[in-house]
Parts: structure tokens; C-alpha cells; sequence
């Protein structure tokens, strides 16, 4: 065989090679984008699928499952919280009086204008209860007990003043009762955890602290908050606060000292500096003008705030006039 | 003999010349598969007749996967020696694109989905 003829042979053979690695890379890439594909397709499954279980997930909870902060079983600490419940005053006669369509509507507007705050001050939503509402400040994210006890206060007083507008929707929408909701608040150590079975659990919290901050709430006037010594001692001059009563509860052995939350000054505490609440509370009483200027009652959200606090204060005015007579 | 590679699992059957793929195959690079290399070549060197390649229990492969059995098949094709019978599933969402892949490297494999 003649070197041409070699050179001919080999020729052919690598361009037979380069043939085959021609569809060896096809081979490759088209597998490639196979696996890439369905790779997207299925983390935008996952995507869709996060986002429906985000629903039934408090946020600070969310991202810390989602971040891998917090692993998933049935594991539970001790922790120091503050615990927060609510219920409607009345809701069985006002569901009974109501049209179911009605009742779903207004109740999920106003547990979506709570769980709002909640979020915004920090809460963990631990369940809804049919119209009741239990968070908790302190787990998963722990800052520190005064924080938690405050941040706590805090959302239970916006969540009144929210209650107040939302009150006078359900009584254009037929609710007589309009609404008035009961809340507790109480501090201690609480067990933390995920409890239930290994395929079906639920991040919670027990204990007998958790039971005392319901007796609170059970116990609280219709729109008005009751907190234990427990959280009162937590809070700072900033927030306002009336003995009650002493109350026992089952499975505690000491008298529990009963408060009413009545108030806050929003430019005292260190936490609340972005506040632009338009009152001051000092102890001879309310001071609004230092706080309002032309340029604030040209905001409409700072108008509405005004007239809000005006209304309470009126109506609350005229309730003391009430129980002066009685 | 067996080869566990990563999540994978490779068998060769020698009664009936048969390599059977299980698992999820994804070890990192071309390097890591050359111990899948090193074991088709061991057992299927000086081989002759019928050579099955048993994918239906293998539920993905990935990119250097592909590639070491692609050149392992240019290398049966080169040789010549073996007749090669390629098997897979059509509930595995990878093999019915990616296997018939490998009759436009060697027009004489047959192929079964």
C-alpha cells in the first residue's frame, strides 16, 4: 500500500472519528438540556408548590425551614415568650345571625387585617382557632424577653385600634354585635417545638404560661387587652398599663396580678423610632400639639390616624361619663 | 460483579453477558467515571456475541454520564466485537430521547424502550 493510500485510509478514519464525536457532543447536549429542562420545570413545581405552603406558615417560620435554619422533626426547646390570644366577644350568636358567605368574608378580612400585624410586629401566628387568634413572640427569631413583651403590647394595641374601623364595616354589613374582641398577653417560659407524628406534626407551643395567657384573654372586658405582671414588668415607661385583680388559675400555684393595657407613647421607646404616631401621653394626659403640624395633616394616613384617635378618645370620654353616672 | 458508584448501582451479569444500571447515576465529573470505564472495560474485554445494557432501572444520568457510556459504545463500535442490545423504559423521562441517541452513534445497536 502506497503512503497515499495510508494517508488516505487514516484520513478517512479521523474524519469517521470526528464524525462520531460530532454526534457524541449532539449526544451530550441534547441530554443536557433534557436534565436542564425538567430541572427548571420542576423547581418552578417547587416554586408553585412553597408558595401554597407559605400560606400556612408564619414568615419568620418559612424562612427558617426554608433556610435551612431549623430542621424538621419532632424536636422542642424551652424558651422564654411572650404569648398573645384573641377571640370575638359574641361570635357564635354572630355567626348564628349571619349568612354564612357573609360571615367567611368578613371573618377572613379581619383575621388577614390581624395576621397583618402580627407580621409586622414580628409575631409567630402559631394557629387560628375559628375566630380566635394565638401568636407568640420569641421562636423562632429570639432577640430578648423585653423586646418580645413590647413588640407584643405593641401589636395588641394596633390591633385594637384596627378593630375599631373594622367594627364599623361589620355594622354596615348587618352585624349588629359589630366587633369587639377580647385579648391576653402573658410572658414565661413555654415548651417550643414541633409536636404530633413524624409525618404530621405541628410547630407549637404548651405549657402553663400559654394556658394563663388564655385565661387572660377569657377574662379581658370586650375590646380590651388584660396582660400578666409577668409582661407589664417587661414593658417600658412608654406603655400604659391599670391593675386589674389578682386571679388563680388551675395548675398555678400563685396568684397571677391582672393589667390593663390602656396605651402607648410612640416617641419614647428605643424600638419605635420610625413610629410617626401623632400622640404623647404624659402622666397629667394627652398631648397632641407638638405633634401636629400643617405639613402632617396634609398626609392622609396621618389625617385618618387623627381622626381615628379622636373618635376612641371621644367614645372612650363618653363611656367613663357613663360609668361615672351608673 | 458489582460497582456502586454514588447513588448508582452497576451489575454485571457474565452467564448472560448482561450489564444491568440502577439507581440515580451523578457522580461529578468524567474523572469520577472512570471507574464505570475501568469496570465495563474489565468485563467486557475480549467479549464476543450478544452484550446487553440494561437501563430501566436507571432513574438519571447526567451529563458525564452520558458521555462515558457514549465513548464506551464508540469503543464496542471501534472493536466491533459485540452486538450490543440496548434496553430502557418509557416511564423514565431521560432514556427515550437520550438512548435513541446511541443507535446515531452506532446504527447497529438495537434498541428497546
Amino acid at each position: 500500500m502506497s503512503d497515499q493510500d495510508n494517508w488516505e485510509k487514516e484520513k478517512q478514519s479521523l474524519l469517521e472519528e470526528i464524525e462520531d464525536m460530532k454526534v457524541l457532543y449532539e449526544t451530550v447536549a441534547e441530554h443536557s438540556s433534557f436534565i436542564e429542562n425538567e430541572l427548571e420545570q420542576k423547581n418552578q413545581e417547587i416554586s408553585g408548590l412553597i408558595n401554597q405552603l407559605k400560606k400556612y406558615l408564619s414568615p419568620q417560620l418559612y424562612q427558617s425551614i426554608l433556610g435551612g435554619g431549623k430542621e424538621v422533626s419532632l424536636n422542642y426547646e424551652r424558651k422564654f415568650l411572650s404569648v398573645f390570644f384573641s377571640d370575638i366577644v359574641n361570635f357564635t350568636e354572630i355567626s348564628d345571625r349571619t349568612d354564612p358567605e357573609v360571615l367567611s368574608e368578613i371573618l377572613n378580612g379581619y383575621l388577614n387585617d390581624m395576621a397583618q400585624i402580627a407580621h409586622k410586629h414580628g409575631g409567630t401566628i402559631d394557629k387560628f382557632i375559628g375566630d380566635a387568634l394565638m401568636v407568640f413572640f420569641g421562636d423562632p427569631e429570639y432577640i430578648n424577653d423585653e423586646k418580645h413583651a413590647r413588640d407584643c403590647c405593641a401589636m395588641a394595641l394596633e390591633m385594637q385600634m384596627k378593630i375599631a374601623d373594622i367594627d364599623k364595616v361589620w355594622k354596615k354589613r348587618g352585624i349588629s354585635h359589630g366587633l369587639q374582641v377580647r385579648m391576653g398577653i402573658h410572658s414565661g417560659y413555654c415548651t417550643v417545638g414541633n409536636f404530633g407524628a413524624e409525618n404530621r406534626m405541628d410547630y407549637t407551643i404548651i405549657g402553663g404560661n400559654v394556658n394563663i395567657a388564655s385565661r387572660l384573654e377569657s377574662l379581658a372586658e370586650p375590646s380590651s387587652t388584660y396582660i400578666s405582671s409577668v409582661t407589664a414588668n417587661l414593658l417600658d415607661d412608654s406603655f400604659m398599663h391599670n391593675f386589674i385583680q389578682n386571679i388563680t388559675v388551675k395548675g398555678i400555684h400563685y396568684p397571677i396580678e391582672v393589667y390593663k393595657l390602656t396605651g402607648k407613647s410612640s416617641f419614647d421607646g428605643n424600638d419605635d423610632k420610625d413610629d410617626e404616631s401623632l400622640f404623647r401621653w404624659h402622666e397629667d394626659g394627652l398631648h397632641l400639639t407638638p405633634f401636629i403640624s400643617a405639613e402632617d395633616l396634609q398626609n392622609e394616613e396621618k389625617k385618618a390616624q387623627l381622626l381615628r384617635a379622636i373618635d376612641a378618645l371621644t367614645q372612650s370620654i363618653a363611656a367613663s361619663k357613663i360609668d361615672e353616672k351608673s | 460483579m458489582i460497582l456502586h458508584a454514588g447513588d448508582a448501582k452497576v451489575t454485571y451479569d457474565k452467564e448472560n453477558q448482561d450489564v444491568k444500571f440502577e439507581g440515580s447515576m451523578r457522580l461529578a465529573n468524567m474523572k469520577e467515571y472512570d471507574q464505570v470505564t475501568e469496570f465495563l472495560k474489565e468485563n467486557t474485554n475480549g467479549l464476543a456475541g450478544k452484550l446487553t445494557l440494561d437501563f430501566t432501572e436507571l432513574q438519571f444520568l447526567n451529563s458525564s454520564g452520558i458521555t462515558t457510556l457514549s465513548l464506551f459504545i464508540l469503543n464496542c463500535k471501534k472493536k466491533g466485537d459485540v452486538e450490543l442490545l440496548v434496553k430502557g423504559s418509557k416511564d423514565v423521562a431521560w432514556q427515550q430521547k437520550s438512548l435513541a441517541n446511541f443507535k446515531k452513534l452506532w446504527s447497529d445497536i438495537h434498541l428497546e424502550i
